[in-house]
C-alpha cells in the first residue's frame, strides 16, 4: 500500500527485510533485578505470562507495549504499524465519539470542537465548486450537523487555525529578531528553521538529530497552537476542564496526525491530548459522503470565533503562499525592525527548482537578510548538508516536506478526471482569494496575549506557544541484514 | 585451435574479505577495485606484472560495494553499505576524497555516472534512487529522490548518449527515469522478471537493455517509441483479441484468438534490409 505520509517522513522509516508484525526490536526497558539463576516462564490460558521464581512464587509479567510514538521514534520496522496506529485517528473515530456522547450522562459528555486548516478549505472548495466563504459556512453547517437526524448535537464548534496562526507568524518573527541580535552571542543562533511542518520535525529529528535542533524555531505549529488556544483557553471560558473537550482539527496531510500524538502535546495534568483527532480534507470528504450529505446544498452557518468580539462574516488568511506565509512575515518584519525598511512586495527568485527559492534584502549593495524557501525532500537534503558543511548563506528557511508546500499535501482532495497540476493551481487561486490579515492587527490577537498569556513574553506565552524537539538515537541493529 | 584463457597473475587485493567489485578506466590503464575491508585498491601494470599503485582508505567506515569511474577519468565514486558514496579525484597516482554524499538511510548498492559526467545516480537498500548534478566547482547537489521502487534498488547504470537512468530492483522490476520539466520522473517501469532484478546494461547504441535476475533469465528489453509499431492490423478480429502467439519454430507465423471464437494465422513479414 503507498505510503501517506510526505517524502520526507517516508525516507526515515524504511526497512525491506523486516515485514509487517515482525521482530519488532524496540528495546523494552526491563526492571532488572538481582537475582540467582533462571527463571521459569508459564504461559496462562488467557495468553498472559508468569514468572516463576525458584522460590515458587509467581510474578505476571507485563505486556511489552510499542506506543505510536515509539513506532515513530524508531528506524527499525516497516511502517505498516504506523498505518495501523494512524487509523485511530479517523472519521471512524470522530463518528465514534460524536455517538458516545449520545449516550452518555450529561456529566460525561465532552464538548465536540473542530479546527478547520485553510488548506483543506481550498481543496473541498475546489472540489465542489464553491467560495471559500460558502465553503467555511457549510463545513460549520455539516458539522454540526452530523447525527442529528438522531435529535442530539453533533459538533458544537467550528474554528479556523488561521486564527491561531496568527500567533505562530508573530512568535516566528519575535524569535528570528531576537536571533538575529543575539547572533554574536550563539553560534547556532542562525539560521533559523521554520517549524510548522511535522514531516520536516520527524525527519530532522531521527536523522541530524541535535545537529538540527537548535536551528529550528521552537514556535508552534497552527494545529498546536489551536490545541493551546482550545484546551486551555476556550476549556476555561466554556468552564470546562481540557480533558472534557474533544478537538478535532482538519488537516491537508496526513503528518499532522503524528504531530498531534507528539508527548510534548499532551497534557499531563488532565491526561488529555491538546488535538484529539486530526482528519484529513480526504477523510472529511470521505465523512461527507458517508453522511449522504452534498455540501453545496446544505445552507450556510454563521461562523464561530474564539474571540467573542469579532463575529467573523468571512475567513481570513495570511499573504506569502499556502504554507502559511512564514517566510515573508518573518523576513518583513525583520526588515522593520532590524533595520527600519519597508518591504511592500517580497520578490521571489527561483533557484535549481521551483520548491527552493531565495529573497534577499539589500540595501547600497549589501546584503542584510537572505532567506530561502525549501520544499520537497531533495532541497531539504541540500540545505542540511549546505548547514553541516557551514556553508548555508540563508538566515531564516521555510523548510516544508511537500513539494508545492501544503496545499499539495498527502491528504488533500484528489480528481482523478484533472490533471494534478491544474487543480493544485486551482486550489492555490482559491487560496489566495481569501482575504489576508496581518497578525499585528488581527482583532483578537492581542487581546489574547494580554488576558490569556499575560504578556507577550511571558511564562505563559512560552510554555503555551513554543515546543521543544528530541533528537532520536538510531538504534544499530545488525538484524535482519541480509546480503 | 581451441580458445584459451591464460593467467597473468593474480593479487591478494583485499585480505580476509571479499572482494566485490571491480571497474576498469575509460583509459583501460587502471583496475578500481572495492571491497568488504572498506577499502579501494587501484590496480596498474608495471612491466608484465600488475600491482597496486594506491590504496583508497578512510573513505568508508563499512563494506564498499561499487566503485564507478567518471567518464573523464578523472573522478572515481564509491558507493558503500555505510550509507554514503565518496568521491574522489585523482591526482597523478594518488586519489583525494573531495566530497562525501550523505542522505541515503541505508547501505548504499551502486553509483552510475551519466555519459555528460554532470550527474550521477546512487541506489540504496532504503528503496530509492537518487540523482545528483555536479557543479563545476566539484560541488554536489541532490537534484531528485525517486522514490518508485517498492523494495532494495541493487542497480543503477544511464543509458550511454541521453540522460535516462534505469534501476533494478528486488521488487522484480526495472524502471526507468528521466527529467521533465523540473524534477525526474519514472517513466517507465519494465516487468517481467519473476525474482530480484540484480543488473542491467545497455548495449552500446544504447537501444536495448539487458538484465539478469535471481529468476536465472536474462531478458532484452527494447523501447517501442509512439508511431514506431512494426507493423499494424486494424480488425485482425471482429471482437476483443485475447491472445497471440509466434510459432517457436517458424519464423514470421503468428496466431491470434479472439472473443468471436475464432483463430486467425498470419504471416510477417519485415521488409528487406531491415
Amino acid at each position: 500500500m503507498a505510503s501517506p505520509f510526505s517524502g520526507a517522513l517516508q525516507l526515515t522509516d524504511l526497512d525491506d527485510f523486516i515485514g509487517p508484525s515482525q521482530e519488532c526490536i524496540k528495546p523494552v526497558k526491563v526492571e532488572k533485578r538481582a537475582g540467582s539463576g533462571v527463571a521459569k516462564i508459564r504461559i496462562e490460558d488467557d495468553g498472559s505470562y508468569f514468572q516463576i521464581n525458584q522460590d515458587g512464587g509467581t510474578r505476571r509479567l507485563e505486556k511489552a507495549k510499542v506506543s505510536l510514538n515509539d513506532c515513530l521514534a524508531c528506524s527499525g520496522c516497516i511502517t505498516s504499524a504506523e498505518t495501523v496506529l494512524i487509523t485511530q485517528q479517523s472519521h471512524e473515530e470522530l463518528k465514534k465519539v460524536l455517538d458516545a456522547n449520545k449516550m452518555a450522562a450529561p456529566s460525561q459528555q465532552r464538548l465536540v470542537v473542530v479546527s478547520v486548516s485553510p488548506q483543506s478549505r481550498a481543496s473541498l472548495a475546489a472540489r465542489f465548486q464553491l467560495n471559500p466563504t460558502d465553503t467555511a459556512r457549510k463545513l460549520t453547517s455539516f458539522f454540526k450537523k452530523i447525527g442529528t437526524h438522531l435529535h442530539l448535537p453533533g459538533v458544537h464548534f467550528v474554528f479556523d487555525t488561521a486564527f491561531s496562526r496568527h500567533f505562530s507568524l508573530l512568535e516566528s518573527q519575535r524569535e528570528f529578531v531576537r536571533r538575529f541580535r543575539g547572533q554574536a552571542d550563539c553560534r547556532q543562533a542562525l539560521p533559523l528553521l521554520a517549524s510548522a511542518c511535522p514531516g520536516w520535525i520527524c525527519y530532522a529529528e531521527k536523522t541530524h538529530g541535535s545537529f538540527i535542533l537548535p536551528h529550528i524555531s521552537t514556535a508552534r505549529s497552527p494545529q498546536q497552537v489551536m490545541g493551546s488556544l482550545v484546551k486551555d483557553f476556550f476549556a476555561q471560558q466554556q468552564h470546562l476542564t481540557p480533558d472534557k473537550i474533544y478537538h478535532v482539527t482538519v488537516m491537508p496531510c496526513y503528518d499532522k496526525k503524528l504531530e498531534a500524538s507528539r508527548p510534548d502535546f499532551f497534557n499531563q495534568e488532565h491526561q488529555t491530548r491538546d488535538v484529539d483527532c486530526v482528519l484529513t480534507t480526504g477523510e472529511v470528504f470521505r465523512l461527507l459522503e458517508e453522511e449522504g450529505v452534498s455540501l453545496p446544498d446544505l445552507e450556510p452557518a454563521p461562523l464561530d470565533s474564539l474571540c467573542s468580539g469579532a463575529s467573523a462574516e468571512e475567513p481570513t488568511s495570511h499573504r506569502g503562499g499556502g504554507s502559511g506565509g512564514y517566510l515573508e512575515h518573518v523576513f518583513r518584519h525583520a526588515a522593520r525592525e532590524l533595520f527600519g525598511i519597508h518591504v511592500a512586495e517580497v520578490t521571489y527568485k527561483p533557484l535549481r527548482n521551483k520548491d527552493f527559492q531565495e529573497v534577499t534584502l539589500e540595501k547600497e549593495g549589501q546584503v542584510l537578510l537572505h532567506f530561502a524557501m525549501a520544499y520537497g525532500f531533495r532541497n531539504i537534503q541540500n540545505l542540511v548538508q549546505r548547514l553541516k558543511r557551514g556553508r548555508c548563506p540563508y538566515h531564516y528557511v521555510e523548510v516544508m516536506a511537500c513539494p508545492s508546500g501544503c496545499l499539495n499535501g498527502g491528504g488533500q482532495l484528489q480528481a482523478p478526471d484533472r490533471p494534478s497540476r491544474e487543480l493544485l493551481q486551482h486550489v492555490e487561486r482559491l487560496y489566495g482569494m481569501v482575504r489576508a490579515e496581518a497578525p499585528e492587527d488581527a482583532p483578537g490577537v492581542q487581546e489574547l496575549y494580554t488576558h490569556w498569556l499575560q504578556g507577550t513574553d511571558s511564562e505563559c506565552a512560552g510554555r503555551l506557544l513554543h515546543t521543544q524537539y528530541h533528537a532520536v538515537e538510531k538504534a544499530s541493529t545488525g538484524l535482519g541484514i541480509r546480503w | 585451435m581451441k580458445d584459451s584463457l591464460v593467467l597473468l597473475g593474480r593479487v591478494p587485493a583485499h585480505p580476509d574479505s571479499r572482494c566485490w567489485f571491480l571497474a576498469w578506466n575509460p583509459a583501460g590503464t587502471l583496475l578500481a577495485s572495492c571491497g568488504g575491508d572498506r577499502r579501494i585498491r587501484i590496480w596498474g601494470t608495471e612491466g608484465d606484472s600488475w600491482i597496486c599503485k594506491s590504496v583508497l582508505s578512510e573513505g568508508h567506515q563499512r563494506t564498499v560495494r561499487k566503485v564507478a569511474w567518471s567518464p573523464c577519468g578523472n573522478y572515481l565514486a564509491s558507493a558503500s553499505f555505510d550509507a554514503t558514496t565518496c568521491i574522489w579525484k585523482k591526482n597523478q597516482d594518488d586519489f583525494e576524497c573531495v566530497t562525501t554524499l550523505e542522505g541515503h538511510e541505508n547501505e548504499v548498492k551502486s553509483v552510475a555516472w551519466a555519459p555528460s559526467g554532470n550527474l550521477l545516480a546512487t541506489c540504496s537498500r532504503d528503496k530509492s534512487v537518487w540523482v545528483w548534478e555536479v557543479d563545476e566547482e566539484d560541488e554536489y547537489e541532490c537534484v531528485s529522490v525517486l522514490n518508485s521502487h517498492t523494495q532494495d534498488v541493487k542497480h543503477v547504470v544511464w543509458h550511454p548518449s541521453q540522460e535516462l537512468l534505469a534501476s533494478a530492483s528486488y521488487d522484480d522490476t526495472v524502471k526507468l527515469y528521466r527529467e521533465e520539466e523540473d524534477d525526474w520522473v519514472c517513466c517507465a517501469t519494465l516487468e517481467g522478471h519473476e525474482s530480484t532484478v540484480w543488473s542491467l546494461a545497455f548495449d552500446p547504441s544504447g537501444q536495448r537493455l539487458a538484465s539478469c535476475s535471481d529468476d536465472r533469465t536474462v531478458r532484452i528489453w527494447r523501447q517501442y517509441l509512439p508511431g514506431n509499431e512494426q507493423a499494424h492490423l486494424h480488425q485482425a478480429h471482429s471482437q476483443d483479441v485475447n491472445c497471440v502467439a509466434w510459432n517457436p519454430k517458424e519464423p514470421g507465423l503468428l496466431a491470434s484468438c479472439s472473443d468471436d471464437g475464432e483463430v486467425a494465422f498470419w504471416k510477417y513479414q519485415r521488409p528487406e534490409g531491415l
